[in-house]
């Protein structure tokens, strides 16, 4: 369940293994030799999966269990004015890091400040539809979780990326009110989308990977040590992974 | 002129190859036909043979008789004079003039009063060993009783070895115009006296020796020269006659001796309508076959007697065994490279 508008800049839908350029040979040429190329690519393929996971428990869920300065739960925001729920997108996105720093927080942000760590454009993957939970007076953190853990896994088993980078990225997951078709790259789009971060639900990110070569689940994350960790999932979800006020 | 000199001197260096079948001309014109083969056939014509000895005459015994009967002693030895002439007679092997020769010799002598010189020449008699011709009986007793008593001293002595030599290996040896008597080297006990030895073997001229045998130790040795075409012809002829093979080994010497062929191959037609085949090298047979297919044989007998070599096949040759290992490595460790960098595609599945 891909996001319906994901392109690469090919013009193909993101994530599909490469192809030939239709202009690399003559038309009366390139169908056999291509044909040939991608039946002997095809053969000497390794097939691999990995999923995403958050924890056994959702213990890689604080961060869409933040609050904002005021002490909103940023979940709240998708209570509409009926007292209903609006639902939003998860986004996930496989950000370049041009290497492999470490993966704590201010590791990272100190990486990316120097270095360009963009999410891959064709790489974006946008899940809509996806309604979490609003926050109840008195909700235990753990029921939140829970809960949290219980609408992400509506969507379990969604095929994020046919086809992983061939590098080292961290993996991110964004919560957003956001609609998919807002947050996807058209074609004239030098550069994703960002996220509105008043509309932020919560994020969670992976350490760096190499997703062709990782033997586990790839953990999504988040590192904070209060509730009010509202920065935090604007630095999570910045185009830059940089420093947030 | 041009054309000439171009064409003798791309053949220059190309090896021939003469090719002869007597008695089947087709099959030497067929030979002529193999085709791919780095080296000239030709078909030399058999030059004709010539005779194997000239008969010794006889007439200057008439002569010596006549003058003899006319008391024309001096004549007579004048006629007869010359031992070449017994020498000569034993070569051809004529005994009987030989020994004509020799006794009228004798009464000539013994006419002419030269005691001496009869008693000599019947020695001579005696030690060749030669019989007496019925011309005894025409002359006076004085004469056979001096062959008789000459013979009886020769008997009575001991025997001399004599030996013989020849670089020609199996050359034959002939004692005073016997043949067959032994092969080089030889030792033959013979009687005191003069006596003619000569050296034959099949492509050379025979040689002849006049030898003095008076004491052991005797030894003489000849050397023999490549017969000329028409004797080597001739000899080659004799051969056939006496039930030689056209192929074999003697046979082909011949050949090659008469067509100065160094390379010669000869054709002959075999059993059951196959054709069978000989390839002598400087007269020595190297190769022997026999199939259906004349230019296939030809082809057969030059590979096998070495006058060339065929290609070697591909398999055969070290350079295309260092390809295919090479290939082989190559394809290993690209197989390998590929292997262990074979393109990933790594599916991502959110699983919370």
């Amino acid at each position: 369940m891909r996001g319906p508008g994901a392109v690469d800049s090919a013009g193909a839908p993101a994530g599909r293994t490469a192809r030939l350029p239709d202009r690399a040979l003559p038309p009366a040429r390139r169908t056999p030799w291509a044909s040939a190329v991608l039946v002997v690519l095809a053969a000497c393929t390794v097939q691999r999966e990995v999923s995403l996971t958050f924890g056994t428990e959702g213990e890689g869920l604080d961060g869409f269990m933040c609050r904002d300065p005021q002490g909103q739960f940023l979940l709240d925001r998708a209570r509409d004015g009926d007292g209903g729920v609006r639902p939003g997108a998860l986004v996930f996105d496989f950000v370049r890091l041009g290497g492999v720093p470490g993966c704590r927080t201010g590791q990272l942000v100190k990486w990316c400040s120097t270095r360009e760590c963009k999410p891959l454009r064709q790489a974006r993957a946008c899940v809509p539809g996806v309604t979490l939970p609003t926050v109840t007076p008195m909700m235990k953190r753990e029921d939140l979780r829970a809960a949290v853990l219980s609408a992400l896994k509506q969507v379990r088993s969604t095929g994020v990326l046919d086809d992983a980078p061939d590098e080292f990225v961290i993996v991110r997951a964004v919560g957003t009110l956001q609609s998919c078709e807002a947050l996807t790259a058209k074609p004239e789009d030098v550069e994703l989308p960002g996220f509105d971060k008043a509309e932020l639900l919560g994020c969670a990110y992976s350490c760096p990977v190499l997703l062709d070569r990782v033997d586990q689940d790839v953990y999504l994350g988040f590192e904070t040590l209060t509730v009010q960790c509202e920065q935090g999932v604007r630095i999570c979800s910045d185009g830059q992974l940089q420093w947030q006020p | 002129m041009l054309a000439l000199l171009v064409a003798l001197t791309l053949t220059a260096d190309t090896p021939s190859v003469a090719v002869v079948s007597p008695g089947a001309p087709s099959l030497a014109a067929k030979a002529l036909e193999t085709g791919g083969l780095p080296l000239v056939l030709t078909s030399p014509s058999l030059p004709p043979a010539g005779p194997l000895s000239t008969p010794a005459p006889d007439s200057l015994v008439s002569t010596a008789r006549a003058a003899w009967v006319q008391a024309d002693f001096q004549r007579c030895l004048a006629s007869l004079a010359d031992d070449a002439l017994v020498s000569r007679a034993l070569e051809q092997r004529d005994l009987t003039l030989a020994a004509r020769t020799l006794v009228w010799r004798v009464a000539c002598r013994l006419g002419a009063r030269q005691e001496g010189g009869a008693r000599r020449d019947a020695e001579w008699l005696a030690a060749l060993r030669l019989p007496l011709p019925p011309d005894v009986g025409a002359m006076t007793p004085e004469v056979e009783t001096l062959l008789t008593a000459a013979a009886r001293t020769i008997d009575a002595e001991p025997l001399v070895p004599l030996v013989v030599q020849s670089p020609i290996a199996g050359a034959a040896v002939a004692f005073d115009g016997r043949p067959g008597a032994c092969i080089v080297p030889c030792r033959m006990e013979l009687r005191r006296g003069v006596h003619v030895v000569e050296v034959s073997a099949d492509g050379y001229s025979p040689r002849t020796a006049v030898v003095s045998v008076a004491a052991p130790g005797a030894e003489t040795s000849l050397a023999l020269e490549v017969a000329e075409p028409a004797l080597a012809m001739a000899q080659w002829a004799a051969r056939q006659a006496a039930g030689d093979e056209v192929d074999s080994g003697r046979s082909a010497r011949l050949l090659s001796t008469a067509l100065r062929a160094p390379r010669l191959l000869v054709l002959t037609t075999g059993d059951g309508g196959l054709v069978r085949g000989a390839l002598a090298i400087d007269g020595v047979v190297l190769a022997r076959g026999e199939r259906d297919d004349v230019p296939a044989l030809v082809k057969d007998l030059l590979v096998r007697g070495k006058v060339f070599e065929p290609s070697v096949p591909l398999w055969k040759r070290w350079p295309f065994w260092l390809a295919v290992g090479a290939a082989v490595v190559a394809t290993g460790v690209t197989t390998g490279v590929v292997l262990a960098n074979r393109p990933v595609t790594t599916r991502v599945e959110l699983n919370p």
